[in-house]
């Protein structure tokens, strides 16, 4: 109506942000080659030759194409039955790395 | 041989916090799609992973190395004539 904001029946003025559950084809797509930008990264710095303690903990990192696709479109969470969201609803997370989750979740 | 790192900033740092921005500004990089040069060293490479998700990287020789002055005449648009005579050493 006004704005980026709708107003909610129940309230009759109050703001609605939806946000889907899961992520579409397109935002997964986009999400598997930003990681695949951030494994060409790794493998530059990896090529140039130089040890450093960052490099061996970003070798132990899964490769995009090492990871499965639960922990690639989900992230671990404490409070939601199945232990898992949408790593969309992760703040900054199209410029954060987010690949492992606890073992076993 | 490849000695160098060519870093271009892809996403910015925006409120990505204090440690993230510092890093953005101990290796020079002030906007988007900056490109930087550094020699390979262990310390520069610490500080690309630190911020592995904004960057491009990419090793080039020490021949492809472009000093920020250099970078901008690249941009710059050919003249599209030369000049052939001018009277400024006469003068």
């Amino acid at each position: 109506m006004f704005g980026a904001f709708r107003p909610t029946s129940v309230n009759l003025g109050g703001l609605l942000w939806k946000i889907p559950w899961r992520l579409s084809a397109t935002r997964k797509a986009n999400a598997r080659s930003r990681l695949k930008k951030v494994d060409a990264v790794i493998e530059a710095i990896r090529t140039s030759g130089v040890q450093c303690h960052a490099l061996d903990e970003a070798l132990a990192l899964p490769k995009e194409h090492e990871m499965h696709p639960r922990d690639k479109y989900t992230v671990f969470t404490p409070h939601a039955r199945g232990y898992r969201k949408g790593i969309h609803k992760v703040p900054k997370w199209t410029r954060t790395t987010n690949r492992t989750n606890p073992r076993g979740f | 041989p490849k000695t160098h790192y060519k870093i271009t900033l892809r996403r910015s740092g925006i409120s990505l916090g204090d440690k993230v921005k510092g890093t953005l500004e101990s290796l020079g990089i002030h906007r988007r799609n900056q490109i930087v040069f550094f020699p390979h060293d262990p310390i520069v490479a610490g500080k690309i992973l630190k911020v592995k998700e904004l960057v491009d990287v990419e090793n080039v020789a020490a021949h492809e190395v472009l000093t920020k002055e250099q970078q901008t005449l690249l941009r710059r648009p050919k003249r599209g004539y030369t000049v052939v005579r001018s009277r400024r050493e006469v003068i």
